[in-house]
């Protein structure tokens, strides 16, 4: 390990070659890999253990898988920042790690120049989308928004600009040329696709709650 | 496209047959029940027959179908159809010699008919190997027959009709039940057991295959210009395996309805790139097959014409009633105009035929495109 000041990040992945391949990739460009995990009782042992700033989370590995492992740890320490990178992207899990408030995610076949710079910004705390997380997003407040018309409430409400953005990141534009097309900054685009991942981690805590406290007063009404 | 797991349906499939058989063989044990019965009734009126000859002949005919009948349908004969055909015959000229053979004096006290209970086996039959219709009107041809041969109204009479009718009905519904609930349990058992096996290929090829090629696509390019092959190789069959293994299709949760996001996943691969919701969005098989050729046709002509960098990205959304589809590359582009005008030099444009094909759906298409800016299109279809 080198004994440079970057970020200290952490590997998850059941497979030695890919963490080997990634680990010596991030090292090259100053990153600190500070622990590895092949199993979801490893991750969350060597994340306790070692709080690192970012966790590089693969979710398909040994129970508890890695959605979940992003959901317990997030709860722990919600100061950490989650990539999620997957080869074969079930849209499922993908939204639970995302809604748990992972940054980002990423398929392995992206380039190692698109890898890292999506660890990149994740340890600055930005959102990594990829047009595939755009449409899972943007499908998920859709279903949100009619689940709470059929509730006579009003759920969380994507604004007109956020959703032209969205819509626009999930048809492969660049911020760059969303930016140009919405005449607005490159700065901009990036803070509304900040706000919507925001917006859907904020709905999905306050839904825990609120299920919590559900869940509280039937246990009363009961005893 | 993979192949899917389908269960043999309808009446005639051997499956079907084989669920089918032993309700015809405990029908056998009725007829031959229903025929000592009707020896019984015979030998008891015996004295009052007015032809006691052809009472005998007759008995014995019947005596000798039951065992026909019993031998016959004890297995699946390829001919059983004819068969069917000769029990009603049968059972028509059996009843229909009642008045005859009785006499018209004995019959019109009870209205028992010469084989009394035993023609309904005939329709029972029909009703169990064909259906309730066709049970049905079997039933009422037997009973209907008595009507025909004595003159009258008598409510017995045509209380045959409507009894022997609804019997026939009855036990062709009870059929269609039984062979409904055996189709849904194949289906059920069928889609467990693909679900199950994908999952486990999901397990393997994940930990290996996939992984390997991920790792080659990454590895590649640093080994120089054959490593770059090798990477696209890599990187193109790593996205096709990604499909199939994404691929829901064995879920279907009806025949006739399917999972649009399933089928647009299918086009993902190393230059096209698809986005949808999480949760499933279940159209009519038609609609999901003319939106797919729509969103192919696109597809294809961003392969031909946009450039052999340009990338594809297709997004589906579902607001309210409506599905919105887009498709966008980053290639060449085009003129606008240049859409339309290859439908007026005599070809089929791929405006003329997508517009076609969405305004046939009820929807609407839209396309934006401008040389050097790639090609947009928004397809919007209305959908339940």
């Amino acid at each position: 390990m080198t004994d440079t000041d970057g970020p200290r990040v952490m590997l998850v992945d059941d497979h030695p070659m890919w963490i080997d391949a990634l680990s010596g990739d991030l090292e090259a460009h100053g990153f600190r890999i500070v622990a590895t995990a092949s199993t979801g009782d490893e991750a969350l042992r060597r994340a306790r253990a070692t709080r690192p700033e970012v966790m590089v989370m693969d979710l398909q590995i040994p129970d508890p898988d890695g959605a979940t492992c992003t959901e317990i740890l997030l709860k722990e320490f919600p100061e950490m920042h989650v990539l999620v990178i997957s080869a074969s992207g079930e849209r499922d899990d993908v939204l639970r790690a995302i809604k748990a408030g992972a940054k980002g995610y990423l398929v392995k076949s992206a380039t190692p120049e698109e890898l890292l710079e999506g660890v990149r910004r994740t340890a600055d705390g930005d959102a990594v989308f990829t047009p595939g997380l755009a449409g899972l997003v943007l499908g998920e407040f859709r279903r949100m928004v009619s689940d709470a018309a059929k509730h006579n409430d009003s759920g969380p409400i994507l604004t007109t600009r956020e959703t032209e953005v969205l819509r626009r990141v999930a048809k492969g534009m660049a911020y760059r040329e969303i930016a140009d097309e919405l005449y607005v900054s490159h700065r901009t685009v990036q803070n509304h696709v900040q706000n919507v991942l925001r917006k859907l981690q904020l709905h999905n805590r306050v839904e825990l709650t609120l299920y919590a406290i559900e869940q509280g007063y039937s246990g009363d009404a009961q005893g | 496209m993979p192949p899917r797991v389908t269960c043999t349906t309808g009446r005639e499939s051997p499956a079907s047959q084989l669920l089918l058989w032993p309700l015809l063989r405990v029908l056998s044990w009725l007829r031959i029940s229903l025929c000592l019965h009707a020896l019984a009734v015979n030998a008891v009126r015996w004295k009052e027959v007015a032809h006691p000859g052809l009472l005998v002949g007759a008995m014995i005919w019947m005596v000798t179908w039951t065992a026909l009948a019993a031998v016959s349908y004890s297995r699946p004969a390829p001919r059983r159809r004819s068969f069917l055909v000769a029990d009603i015959v049968v059972a028509l000229v059996l009843m229909g010699l009642s008045s005859p053979i009785l006499g018209a004096g004995l019959f019109t006290r009870d209205y028992l008919a010469l084989p009394v209970y035993w023609a309904i086996c005939a329709p029972l039959a029909v009703a169990t190997a064909e259906g309730a219709f066709r049970g049905a009107i079997a039933g009422a041809l037997v009973g209907g027959i008595l009507e025909v041969v004595t003159p009258g109204f008598a409510p017995i009479l045509w209380s045959w009709v409507v009894v022997y009718a609804l019997l026939g009905a009855g036990i062709g519904v009870l059929g269609n039940l039984l062979l409904g609930s055996m189709e849904e349990r194949d289906r059920a058992f069928a889609q467990t057991a693909s679900v199950g096996e994908r999952e486990r290929l999901n397990r393997i090829v994940h930990d290996g295959v996939l992984q390997v090629l991920a790792l080659m696509e990454r590895e590649g390019p640093g080994l120089g210009p054959r490593g770059v092959t090798l990477a696209s190789l890599a990187r193109e069959q790593e996205s096709r395996l990604r499909v199939m293994l994404q691929d829901r299709d064995v879920v279907l949760p009806k025949n006739d309805e399917v999972d649009i996001t399933a089928m647009l996943d299918r086009h993902e691969s190393s230059t096209i790139t698809v986005s949808a919701m999480a949760e499933r969005v279940i159209v009519s098989s038609h609609q999901a097959l003319e939106i797919d050729a729509v969103v192919t046709e696109i597809l294809t002509n961003v392969s031909k014409h946009a450039g052999p960098e340009a990338r594809a990205w297709v997004l589906l959304e579902h607001e309210g009633r409506e599905l919105i589809i887009s498709v966008r590359d980053n290639g060449r582009g085009a003129h606008p105009d240049d859409l339309t005008k290859a439908g007026e030099r005599g070809h089929v444009g791929v405006r003329d035929s997508v517009l076609g094909r969405i305004r046939d759906l009820g929807g609407q298409a839209r396309v934006r495109a401008a040389p050097g800016r790639g090609v947009d299109w928004e397809l919007r279809i209305p959908v339940e």
